[in-house]
């Protein structure tokens, strides 16, 4: 399996690296932009993602923003075998500002921070990314 | 020509004031048609039969008696006073009398010119009456001045607590925001000490990695606690800041809940301000909001909030400019109006604008305005320079 973390913590990415060792073969991203650039030639090349984390709350591109062309990418390259598992992750206070940011694209699911490792391979399990 | 009584009778037949002569009985020997007609009768109906007791409002005869008496035994020449006469129909007249005694033929009469005043005395007591009526107003509308004064100082205290507690608000926004990163660091770390333990991983490194770490975040945490203090902490007495250093932590405390818009900090000014921190937090964050809001409902690309603090030889300025779009012109007048705002009523009280100015005024005795850049809004804020400064 393939994955994108993206996140604007250096620590978070690397952390994030480390729990998905033993079950990903892991990429960071640090903001929307470079990560849509990444998810965008991974297609391309044939070698897509199966799974993005991607935090919400970044510069330069924001997380919603940057899952919004992540499908787009995937609606126009067409006939795909499988659509990216992409999670949110999110440090949002308000739970109204992040419903809206989870609901409000067209993402699979949420993790909140703290970012638990159980949770985390509770949704691989639920999104069949692992057995 | 010699000047006999004669003359004298054709003067006071003719007198525009009244004049009269009244033997000691008080009876009238000549009254002439001035008088009589200011009393209401014919000069025939007074003289020789008619007191002049007669005439008198009988709450002044007591007075007249005495005049009278005084002039009659010579201890007093003459005599000027006011007092009440009586018309035949009954009404008061207000007369003036200049009184003398003349002796003649070994008899004393007593002789004088009368005015009427009434007219005066009417005109004294309207002005009277209007001056009273004008004291009560203005005791009354004095009354109501401090009654308004009182309600409105009462509003405003409120609008200030209500202000305290919405920057409150923001501030635990704003640290629950600022922890949330730090907890998600030091969850992970111990979720990776586990991990790695659990795989057999565990290097001595790896622990001092993570084991640093921690303690890194964790007096981060504490130092957030602290500066979260500061800025909650009611202040009593005025004590000194510096204004760069607070200007900073504020926009760190802002910054930590937008990291979609891109906020600098020029500030230049090393002044010390003596006064209360938290007002001026209150202020700021009142400021930076309006700009956050303003980039956000306009889907502002490339959103930014600029804060540079700046001071001359006079003043501290400090000038927060964003790129969101700014304020309509017809109304930039009104933005410091109470309950006034741009934003949709659900998501504003239009205080803050007005809170901001009442505490740079008021309390920070400072000045706020508010203008449009070429691609937002400008709110300034003019310090001026005393107390303690311990830059220059």
């Amino acid at each position: 399996m393939r994955c994108l973390v993206v996140d604007d913590s250096g620590f978070e990415r690397e952390m994030m690296g480390f729990f998905l060792a033993d079950y990903a073969e892991t990429d960071s991203a640090c903001d929307g932009k470079e990560a849509v650039d990444m998810f965008s030639r991974a297609l391309a090349e044939g070698r897509p993602y199966q799974l993005v984390c991607l935090d919400i709350l970044m510069p330069n591109m924001n997380g919603q923003e940057a899952l919004k062309k992540m499908r787009e990418t995937e609606a126009a390259a067409g006939n795909i075998e499988q659509k990216a598992i992409i999670i949110m992750t999110t440090a949002m206070n308000s739970r109204e500002d992040m419903e809206e940011a989870i609901w409000g694209g067209d993402c699979n699911d949420y993790l909140v921070k703290p970012v638990i490792l159980a949770d985390l391979v509770a949704l691989m399990h639920k999104y069949k990314l692992i057995q | 020509m010699p000047i006999n009584e004669k003359h004298f009778k054709l003067l006071t037949d003719n007198a525009v004031v009244g004049v009269y002569i009244v033997n000691k009985e008080l009876l009238f020997q000549y009254v002439n048609p001035a008088l009589a007609s200011m009393l209401g009768y014919r000069p025939e109906e007074l003289i020789g039969t008619v007191s002049i007791l007669s005439v008198i409002h009988p709450d002044e005869i007591p007075l007249i008696v005495h005049n009278y008496q005084q002039r009659l035994s010579g201890e007093v020449p003459s005599a000027h006073y006011e007092t009440r006469a009586i018309h035949k129909s009954g009404r008061t007249v207000n007369i003036e009398i200049f009184a003398a005694y003349i002796d003649s033929k070994g008899e004393r009469s007593l002789a004088g010119t009368v005015i009427n005043i009434t007219a005066r005395i009417a005109a004294e007591e309207e002005l009277l009456d209007r001056q009273q009526e004008l004291q009560a107003l203005n005791r009354s509308l004095e009354m109501r001045v401090a009654d308004a004064l009182a309600v409105s100082r009462e509003k405003e205290r409120m609008v200030m607590q209500q202000s305290r507690f919405s920057a409150m608000g923001e501030m635990v926004a704003g640290i629950s925001h600022q922890w949330r990163q730090p907890l998600n660091m030091l969850g992970m770390s111990v979720q990776a000490l586990h991990l790695a333990h659990a795989k057999g991983t565990l290097t001595e490194e790896f622990m001092k990695l993570h084991y640093k770490k921690s303690l890194d975040v964790l007096k981060y945490m504490s130092q957030t606690i602290d500066d979260f203090r500061n800025f909650c902490r009611p202040d009593e007495d005025l004590h000194p800041y510096r204004l760069d250093e607070a200007i900073g932590k504020i926009v760190d405390f802002f910054v930590a809940s937008v990291n979609d818009i891109a906020v600098t900090t020029d500030a230049c000014s090393r002044s010390t301000i003596y006064g209360h921190y938290n007002e001026l937090s209150q202020v700021m964050f009142n400021i930076l909001n309006n700009s956050r809001d303003a980039v956000r409902e306009r889907n502002i690309c490339n959103p930014s909030i600029e804060v540079t603090v700046t001071r001359d030889n006079d003043a501290n300025q400090i000038i927060v400019t964003d790129n969101g779009g700014g304020i309509p012109e017809q109304l930039i007048d009104r933005v410091f109006d109470p309950f006034f705002s741009t934003k949709d009523p659900s998501k504003a009280t239009g205080l803050g604008l007005y809170l901001v100015k009442s505490i740079v005024e008021k309390i920070m005795e400072g000045s706020v305005s508010a203008k449009n850049t070429e691609s937002g809004a400008e709110i300034s804020i003019t310090l001026p320079l005393h107390g303690i400064d311990i830059t220059r």
